[in-house]
């Protein structure tokens, strides 16, 4: 493709060429018009012919009336009417006028007035030219010399205007042949033009034309199911790969809704394709345990958008191999993890032991129950941590079995604190405790949440920034608020913090398996509450836990 | 030299025409058809009137304006003169001008031989006593010089070669 300026020029050169080639060729053909104009203009009989027999028909008619010639009256009749008509002929018509013009207008009128005079005498007489012989000799004689003066003028006269006309003649041919080779460049390159843009567009037929036929093997041979429909929603595209996808050949799709064929699409999708913005539809489960992932774009033409395009991508591997991955780094997070956690206490244990062992028998009662006090602490500790881990396993494989009973949940926070201030000796916490009567829930698992939502706070905010943590009982609820002043969370990823294995682009720089959250939540809603989220991006998140004194069986939503 | 020849031609030819109106046997003839045809044929006015007469508005190269012409048409003559080997005729005139006319020329326009001009019979000492016209306002074509020639005026003489 040219670039628009190229093209603005090429089209200038073509018009003014066309341009050039009209007016050429009119100018060309306004010359030949007047050439054969020119070739028109004539008189009957050439001036100094009609001059010259003029002169002629006066010297016969002498001739034949000198003394002593045999001519007979009838014949003198004759030479006499002739001449008559000769002069007549010099006063009338172009004749006249290209005399008069040479200023000579009267010498055929004195010519043939004194022939005229003589008329009588000459017919009365017959063949007896004595009589009149010389008085017709020296009338007549007298015109000859100006007549055949009027010739040389107008002879003179007509080779000027013949070389003149003959001049501009030739001036006009050349102009003519000159237009010519202008009409005939012109032409050549119009023709050309002409020639190269015919060459072009085929050429450009041919290149759209493969392409198009690459187009339609791609549609044909293209995995992805694609489909195309018109502004009212009617099918009127259905490749090979959607008849595989969906079960459903093109002939059956033609024509029908395109919302009817594939019911994932919703009328919200639709409309928005109409409207011009596309749309993607994240991967969704099947029954038969594929998932599909859509892509829904606007067809435009002129600017408006006369349908749109689905394109459904079976994207089950891709998908199932990305949650083997995320599986795998949980698994490899947890037991990082888990042998983290269990090293503290064994660590204590140890090094516990080891004291005894040094001091041995020096050692007093009082110091051997707090040596062993401390050793039952880390045992605790290690045994809530196997807790926690199956409780993980068991949340995750979505075995539940509650162990409800009233807990002191203000006893459950501070435990949470304190191992996080062993584990980040550093971290301060805020407590805001204002709790009345227990709490009837799974201690274990409202533990985990817990440990989960203060983990976070402790994970994503400095270590010299609090972790704030208000808990109030409004009589019908217990609420727990987790704030921390860290890298918060993108607005339009709150909503999505708490699928499974979702983690937020601020926390990409902190290694984390995304399930805590989750986890955390699904205990929630285990107890018939919830856990919401407010956050802003750099300044730091809170999360609120909710949990009812009363669990109503339709709080409880589903989990997983 | 060929002039003299020529002019020694005419003069015969006229000493013949004046024979003949010597004889008496062509009183008031005004054209004379003659050559390689069965028989020569002299024609009076009347004569001439009786093969028909045809009438024509047109302009000239020698007058101004356009002109009422009547005279006869040509090929009427040509007719009454048989059948004719030659393609053209010799058309000869008073004042011994002589010009070849084809014989298309009679055929494919209406050319008459005229005796008279706005309704004035034409003397001889007015291109009398016939004139050779052809139909050239309706025909533009007929008005390039190449035809002028065969206005023969003082015409009186056509000869078949």
């Amino acid at each position: 493709m040219k670039v628009p300026a190229g093209r603005g020029r090429e089209t200038l050169a073509v018009a003014l060429a066309v341009l050039a080639f009209v007016v050429l060729l009119g100018f060309a053909m306004y010359r030949l018009v007047q050439l054969e104009r020119d070739n028109y203009a004539s008189s009957g009989e050439g001036i100094i012919w009609a001059l010259s027999q003029a002169q002629y028909e006066i010297q016969r008619l002498l001739l034949a009336t000198t003394p002593g010639s045999f001519a007979t009256a009838d014949e003198i009749a004759l030479r006499y009417d002739v001449l008559i008509s000769r002069l007549n002929l010099l006063q009338e018509g172009p004749l006249a006028q290209r005399i008069a013009e040479a200023g000579r207008g009267n010498v055929a009128a004195r010519a043939m007035a004194d022939l005229l005079e003589l008329e009588p005498l000459i017919s009365s007489s017959g063949d007896q030219v004595e009589r009149f012989s010389l008085r017709l000799a020296r009338t007549m004689h007298q015109y000859l010399q100006p007549l055949g003066s009027i010739a040389n003028e107008l002879m003179i006269q007509n080779r000027v205007v013949d070389g003149q006309r003959r001049n501009s003649y030739n001036a006009n041919i050349v102009q003519v042949i000159f237009s010519v080779i202008g009409i005939m460049a012109t032409g050549a390159f119009l023709i050309l033009r002409l020639m190269s843009s015919l060459g072009k567009s085929a050429a450009a037929e041919a290149q759209l034309r493969r392409e198009k036929n690459f187009l339609n093997l791609l549609l044909v041979s293209s995995g992805e199911g694609i489909a195309a429909f018109d502004a009212r929603l009617t099918c009127t595209h259905w490749n090979e790969g959607m008849s595989k996808l969906f079960g459903v050949r093109a002939e059956q799709s033609l024509g029908r809704s395109i919302a009817e064929l594939d019911p994932t699409v919703s009328g919200q999708n639709l409309d928005d394709v109409l409207k011009g913005s596309p749309s993607y539809l994240a991967p969704e489960l099947r029954g038969d345990g594929t998932y599909l992932e859509r892509v829904l774009h606007p067809i435009r033409l002129n600017d408006e958008v006369t349908g749109g395009i689905l394109i459904v991508r079976d994207v089950t591997e891709r998908y199932d191999a990305q949650r083997e991955r995320q599986l795998r780094e949980v698994y490899r997070d947890f037991v990082t993890m888990v042998s983290h956690q269990f090293r503290t206490p064994l660590a204590v244990i140890d090094s516990t032991m080891h004291r005894m062992v040094r001091r041995g028998s020096k050692m007093d009662e009082a110091e051997l129950v707090e040596r062993a006090k401390t050793i039952r602490v880390s045992v605790s500790s290690l045994t809530r941590l196997i807790d926690a881990t199956l409780t993980a396993e068991r949340v995750d494989a979505g075995i539940f079995d509650l162990a409800m009973r009233p807990v002191d949940l203000e006893e459950l926070i501070r435990s949470v604190c304190a191992r996080y201030t062993e584990l980040t000796p550093e971290r301060r916490f805020q407590l805001d405790i204002r709790l009345g009567t227990a709490l009837v829930c799974d201690a274990l698992l409202i533990d985990q949440a817990l440990s989960n939502l203060v983990g976070n706070a402790v994970k994503y905010s400095p270590e010299p920034a609090p972790v704030e943590i208000v808990a109030v009982d409004d009589g019908l609820a217990v609420t727990i608020t987790v704030t921390d002043h860290g890298v918060g969370i993108p607005q339009p990823q709150q909503e999505r913090v708490f699928d499974r294995f979702f983690r937020a682009s601020t926390s990409t720089s902190i290694p984390g398996t995304g399930v805590g959250l989750y986890t955390a939540r699904q205990i929630a809603l285990l107890h018939g509450g919830d856990i919401t989220l407010s956050s802003l991006e750099g300044q730091g998140s809170t999360f609120t836990l909710r949990l009812p004194h009363k669990i109503v069986p339709e709080m409880v939503r589903d989990a997983v | 030299m060929k002039r003299r020849v020529f002019l020694a031609a005419s003069i015969a030819t006229a000493a013949l025409s004046i024979y003949n109106l010597r004889a008496g046997e062509s009183e008031g003839v005004i054209l004379e058809v003659t050559g390689n045809i069965e028989q020569t044929l002299r024609f009076t006015l009347p004569q001439l009137q009786a093969l028909g007469v045809t009438k024509l508005a047109t302009s000239t190269a020698w007058t101004e304006g356009t002109r009422q012409f009547e005279g006869v048409l040509a090929r009427s003559v040509m007719a009454a003169a048989g059948p004719v080997k030659s393609d053209y005729v010799r058309a000869q005139a008073l004042n011994d001008y002589e010009a070849d006319i084809p014989l298309t020329d009679f055929a494919d326009y209406d050319v008459i031989l005229a005796w008279s001009m706005d309704g004035q019979m034409l003397s001889r000492r007015d291109k009398g006593p016939l004139w050779i016209v052809y139909p050239r306002d309706s025909l533009p074509h007929l008005r390039e010089e190449r035809f002028e020639h065969r206005w023969v005026w003082q015409l009186n003489r056509l000869f078949v070669p």
